[in-house]
């Protein structure tokens, strides 16, 4: 009567979850990647509310909460049994999207911010050659610093930010051609 | 000459400030609260009695402004200032203008802190009252003309022997710091620690140091007032550390002795009378493997990890600092001070352990701390605060205490398993593995343990158990998540309004 697949940010393969419901019993089927055939739970649901419930599974008594990490509500972390997760939902029949949010996607050369937080310092123009771990912005969120710097030989293309700015997670900060070869 | 005071001002936030506030109440006192724009509705300011604006946001514009703290306590009739850690907590200047303006500032005098804020300056003092300190080296060199100090650098050096540490005098954050095993290192290690001294500080000073394997932090508590009477209460050992910032704090430390306990405890006293220290305050020691011990510095506030020291204790150490600035004396004498079981300190931050600890912001959907028979926890936050990038990530403390260690372990161990916080990531989880760890258990811990032991909290697709899995898809089957979700079942129901609550008895 329903599936959700699941994975930990960042993986490509989700684990594909089944619910049945047999009479007032719900069977949970859990196909994980790289397995033949799905783990077979039973469950109950003992009381739920919107982001905070008593389940059973399997005759252990399961308190979990759950929060969004995102407006989409494609990102959510849930506590359960003294861990905390986050998961992303993959829509039914969608291909992943790729790759994490490490900062730096070397293919495209945006740099992004890997943190929310204040634009310390900026340390090229626009123009410049850059060699691969220069440091191209400091950012600092709670007292902590960071530097970002070049993923490989490049030239500065575009500064998004300014000095003193403050900046949501993902913001690009600047976007970095690569140095062709033989050219 | 005791001046009771009516109304403190509490010149800081987050759970300190809470913590303070609570016993300032309990003790009859008028609480002035100080807030930021982001902190308008945080925790600390809802308890107080009264609460004035600081405009702005970060600290420089907020908890920073002496002036403007200062004419808000004039203004409040304070009697005085409790500067809680961090901030102004260790600023003379700050205590010298409280003191100017008639408010009592909490704490030690302002040319104590002064003094104890000069490493070198704390270094000769504490040498010469027979502290003992880390052996090494310092002189006035001209680090331009190296090579004809060089002479000089190499007998010093072997007389204090390898592996020993170049340091900047005007050092900090590691900057200008080289560890050196060998005679022959030593030319390029001082050059390049002089010239990276210079470059960061415009400073090119140097001096050497020994270099302690492995490491303890071990401190303890002192605490003096103005009739003369100077006692500690015991160590707290700090060596569960994260770029040089203590993590887990525990008493007693599993290195200590009866008779280095005493060692140590003498040291500290004599450290706090050759300052006549007052108030709370902190010496802290490093302590090598075999047992050699040398003071490293003073901290002249009210440490974090206080709460450790008042769990053994039994006292209230806030209890005691009013008493002490009232100018009462000490409600405790060193004879009748005991350590009593054992107390654990961890420290939740707002960071995500597995993205390298990067802070993490965002509103607190589910704040639900711990409780139970031994459990404390100093909490800054409540469910539905707002966790910004302005101001320190720690949201709260957790303190348990038990009999004994391995049973104090156990409990932090079942706290932290019961302690969900939602809406950010926080280091709840990696503190519980970093207890569970063996070397943790058996107490052979130092500074560098955990760049020793790769402790991660990571999870893999393939270590995360079925149940959780089910439990992910029931908990989103509530309404969102599923595909078919409106599908109707045989009867006409959804299994979520199927369920029942528990049996009835």
């Amino acid at each position: 009567m329903g599936r959700i697949q699941l994975t930990l940010p960042g993986h490509d393969q989700p684990v594909v979850i089944d619910l049945t419901l047999n009479g007032s019993a719900l069977t949970v089927g859990c196909h994980k990647p790289d397995t033949d055939s799905p783990q077979t739970l039973q469950a109950r649901i003992i009381s739920q509310k919107e982001n905070q419930g008593l389940l059973e599974i399997d005759g252990q008594v399961v308190p979990y909460y759950t929060a969004y990490s995102d407006p989409g509500k494609k990102m959510v972390q849930i506590w359960v049994l003294g861990n905390l997760y986050t998961f992303e939902k993959i829509p039914i029949g969608a291909k992943r999207s790729r790759g994490g949010n490490q900062g730096i996607s070397n293919a495209s050369g945006d740099l992004k911010a890997t943190m929310p937080g204040k634009v310390l310092g900026i340390k090229v123009t626009v123009g410049d050659s850059v060699s691969p771990d220069d440091t191209i912005i400091i950012m600092e969120s709670m007292k902590m610093e960071m530097s970002l710097n070049a993923p490989f030989k490049g030239i500065v293309k575009s500064i998004g930010v300014n000095e003193g700015d403050v900046v949501e997670i993902n913001t690009l900060l600047a976007q970095l051609q690569p140095e062709t070869i033989n050219d | 000459m005791s001046n009771p005071f009516k109304k403190v001002l509490i010149a800081n936030r987050g759970e300190i400030a809470v913590r303070i506030t609570k016993t300032l109440q309990e003790m009859g006192l008028q609480v002035i609260a100080l807030y930021s724009d982001a902190d308008k509705n945080a925790l600390h300011v809802r308890m107080a009695d009264e609460a004035y604006h600081l405009p702005g946001n970060t600290a420089a514009e907020t908890y920073l402004q002496q002036g403007l703290i200062l004419d808000i306590a004039k203004q409040a009739n304070a009697d005085a200032i409790h500067p809680g850690y961090g901030f102004l907590s260790e600023n003379a200047a700050f205590a010298k203008a409280c003191k100017q303006a008639g408010i009592m500032f909490i704490g030690p005098k302002p040319e104590v802190i002064e003094s104890m804020g000069d490493k070198i300056v704390a270094k000769a003092i504490m040498e010469k009252a027979g502290v003992p300190v880390v052996p090494g080296w310092s002189g006035d060199l001209d680090m331009s003309k190296l090579a004809g100090e060089l002479k000089t650098l190499s007998k010093a050096a072997d007389a204090i022997g390898y592996p020993l540490l170049v340091k900047a005098a005007a050092g900090g954050g590691g900057k200008g710091m080289r560890l050196v095993h060998k005679a022959s290192e030593l030319p390029d290690a001082l050059e390049s620690a002089a010239r990276e001294a210079q470059n960061a500080f415009g400073d090119n000073r140097i001096f050497l140091e020994k270099y302690i394997t492995r490491p303890r932090h071990v401190e303890f508590q002192i605490f003096g007032d103005d009739h003369g009477n100077v006692v500690h209460l015991f160590e707290r050992e700090c060596s569960i550390q994260r770029r040089h910032q203590k993590i887990i704090e525990e008493t007693p430390s599993p290195a200590l002795t009866p008779e280095l306990r005493d060692a140590m405890g003498q040291a500290a006293i004599n450290a706090a009378k050759a300052i006549h220290y007052t108030n709370a305050g902190t010496v802290e020691f490093i302590l090598s493997e075999d047992g050699s011990f040398y003071f490293l510095e003073v901290n002249t506030r009210l440490q974090v990890e206080h709460p450790v020291t008042e769990m053994v204790t039994r006292q209230d150490l806030v209890q005691a600092q009013i008493a002490v600035a009232q100018g009462e004396p000490l409600p405790f004498k060193q004879d009748n001070l005991t350590q009593t079981g054992h107390a654990i300190e961890c420290r939740i931050y707002a960071e995500d352990a597995s993205r390298n600890f990067m802070p993490s912001i965002g509103q607190l959907v589910h704040y639900l701390p711990p409780d139970g028979p031994g459990i404390r926890v100093d909490s800054g936050v409540d469910s539905g605060a707002e966790v910004s990038i302005h101001y320190d990530p720690m949201l709260s403390k957790l303190i348990v205490w038990a009999e004994d260690r391995k049973k104090a372990m156990a409990k932090a161990e079942w706290a932290l398993n019961h302690f969900p916080v939602l809406g950010v990531m926080t280091n709840t989880c990696f503190l519980r593995d970093v207890i569970k760890h063996p070397q943790f258990q058996s107490g052979v811990i130092h500074t560098h343990f955990l760049e020793e032991h790769s402790i991660t909290s990571e999870h893999t697709m393939e270590d995360i158990p079925d149940v959780v899995w089910a439990a992910v898809a029931l908990a989103l089957g509530n309404g969102h998540g599923l595909e078919s979700e409106r599908t109707l079942t045989h009867n006409g129901e959804s299994p979520w309004l199927l369920a029942n609550g528990w049996r009835a008895y």
